[in-house]
């Protein structure tokens, strides 16, 4: 698989990395050596391989509930609120926070441009 | 088991074990030879000793432990029965939150956050008895193979202070290994338990996934994070994941399986035990005094009356490149919030424009948001096409 050098810049860019030369070339090639092994799972033939969006599902314990709510076979909770109480408490805990009327977080600016 | 063969001449020794276990400390509290705050003094003043040449702790929080332990020794004087780990020494990756002491990752991003609550795993053995002596070094958020990548120095191998302890685990692992705690938790995700045990030469397990709750943790690749024990034997490991394992509420991922009774099984004979012998993991990379040991362990297990078995496991070629590309999209998206300029630039694009997101969209914003860093023509349209097949419907306030 190849990357180009644009590829290589846009990354840089987005990680706000200013590279040398020299360090576009090597990370490029990197780069491309990485994608190239993950390349390796394209001689796998998954057309048949049901898409897994969890791993408990259909554990042992779930098969007794197999007929039962879909939701609780994922094991979802009922959704009631619940008090949250650490959230407050979280922000308290920041280096600088503010009331603006519900607490929040100050954090430096980092992008500029 | 006693058979193992002597280390080879030249080879590194490891420190001396200060012998506590589990089960010792319990008949050492009940027979009143120790007190649960003297046993604490004790390793803080080895901690205070070994550390600075170790680096296996970042943070000490003994206000906590001599709390646990007085409540243990008050127990004792009550005459009240003890709870499983009573008065255990334990030493906490770094990666898990711990009420009201500092909690990093290892990362200078977090230097400073000291959490409100406990992770599931922590609150549990707080309740079983065990005594929080610190938080232990990792690579940055779990990242790492060797605890180089900690921004807070590595951690150095007690069996061998020139070498690494491996990683990320790596203070936890060390921690047990040089006696500067009886038990330890870390988190595997692609060997990050598993890898430092053996380098450090104690101990430790990966749990299956889904056994132990990961509420807490600072996730690195929620498909893949496991939480799990080291210590200086099998028995403690077992004892440990008794107390750790079963299903919590806060952890939809976590296992509504019962919990056994691990360290009860521990006595039986192998005999009659079929192991099975994958062959693809004694292939390329495998280090020829690595492999001379496996095989004599196998050798050993045969001699007891088990049965070595050849097995295949024809997919192994495809682990790691699946894990790569499931730990470092699932990474991204995790620390996407806290991640730099593309997440910041588009979630203040998304408040400029006024957007409300359902979860729905929220998991089409992680799937973008990983696309967009992904280069490659091939994954540049797979975005794309993704973007085509579930257009956003973003409401506008």
């Amino acid at each position: 698989m190849t990357i180009s050098r644009d590829d290589v810049l846009r990354v840089a860019e987005l990680a706000n990395l200013d590279l040398t030369e020299a360090e576009i070339e090597t990370y490029g090639a990197q780069l491309a050596s990485i994608l190239s092994y993950c390349e390796k799972l394209n001689e796998l033939d998954t057309a048949s391989v049901e898409p897994l969006a969890q791993v408990l599902e259909g554990g042992p314990a779930l098969d007794k509930q197999r007929d039962s709510d879909p939701a609780e076979r994922q094991h979802l909770r009922e959704d009631t609120p619940r008090d949250a109480a650490v959230i407050a408490e979280l922000i308290r805990r920041a280096p600088e926070a503010l009331d603006d009327p519900n607490p929040y977080f100050r954090v430096p600016k980092v992008i500029d441009r | 088991m006693s058979a193992s063969p002597p280390p080879p001449a030249g080879a590194p020794t490891p420190p001396a074990s200060n012998g506590w276990t589990i089960a010792g400390i319990r008949r050492a509290l009940e027979s009143r030879k120790i007190s649960a705050r003297e046993l604490t003094q004790e390793f803080y003043a080895r901690i205070e000793r070994e550390n600075p040449r170790l680096n296996a702790y970042l943070a000490l929080s003994s206000e906590r432990a001599y709390a646990q332990a007085d409540a243990i020794d008050a127990k004792l004087a009550r005459g009240e029965p003890l709870p499983p780990l009573a008065g255990v020494p334990a030493a906490l990756k770094d990666v898990l939150n711990t009420h009201d002491t500092e909690t990093t990752a290892g990362s200078r991003i977090l230097k400073g956050y000291v959490p409100p609550y406990d992770a599931t795993a922590i609150a549990r053995l707080d309740r079983a008895g065990a005594i929080f002596l610190g938080k232990t070094n990792c690579d940055e958020f779990a990242m790492g193979s060797s605890n180089e990548n900690s921004a807070f120095g590595p951690v150095r191998n007690p069996v061998a202070p020139d070498r690494v302890p491996g990683g990320s685990s790596g203070g936890s692992a060390a921690a047990v290994a040089a006696g500067l705690a009886v038990i330890a938790l870390g988190t595997d995700t692609g060997g990050s338990i598993r890898q430092p045990g053996a380098l450090c030469g104690v101990p430790a397990m990966m749990p299956t996934y889904g056994r132990v709750s990961r509420y807490g943790l600072i996730a690195f690749a929620s498909s893949l994070d496991r939480i799990g024990p080291f210590a200086r034997t099998v028995e403690d490991v077992a004892r440990v994941m008794e107390v750790i394992a079963g299903r919590d509420p806060l952890d939809a991922t976590s296992a509504d399986h019962p919990v056994p009774a691990y360290s009860a099984g521990l006595d039986g004979s192998v005999k009659g035990l079929r192991l099975g012998i994958p062959a693809e993991y004694f292939g390329e990379g495998l280090d020829p005094a690595v492999r001379q040991k496996v095989e004599a362990a196998i050798a050993r297990l045969r001699d007891l009356g088990c049965i070595p078995t050849p097995v295949e496991m024809r997919h192994t070629p495809y682990a790691i490149p699946t894990y790569y590309l499931i730990a470092t999209a699932e990474a991204m998206s995790r620390k996407i919030m806290a991640n730099g300029p593309l997440a910041v630039k588009f979630s203040m694009e998304a408040v400029n424009h006024g957007l409300e997101m359902t979860q729905d969209e929220g998991q089409f914003l992680e799937a973008a948001l990983f696309g967009l860093c992904c280069t490659t023509a091939d994954m540049k349209e797979g975005t794309r096409a993704f973007l085509e097949k579930r257009p956003p419907k973003f409401a506008g306030r």
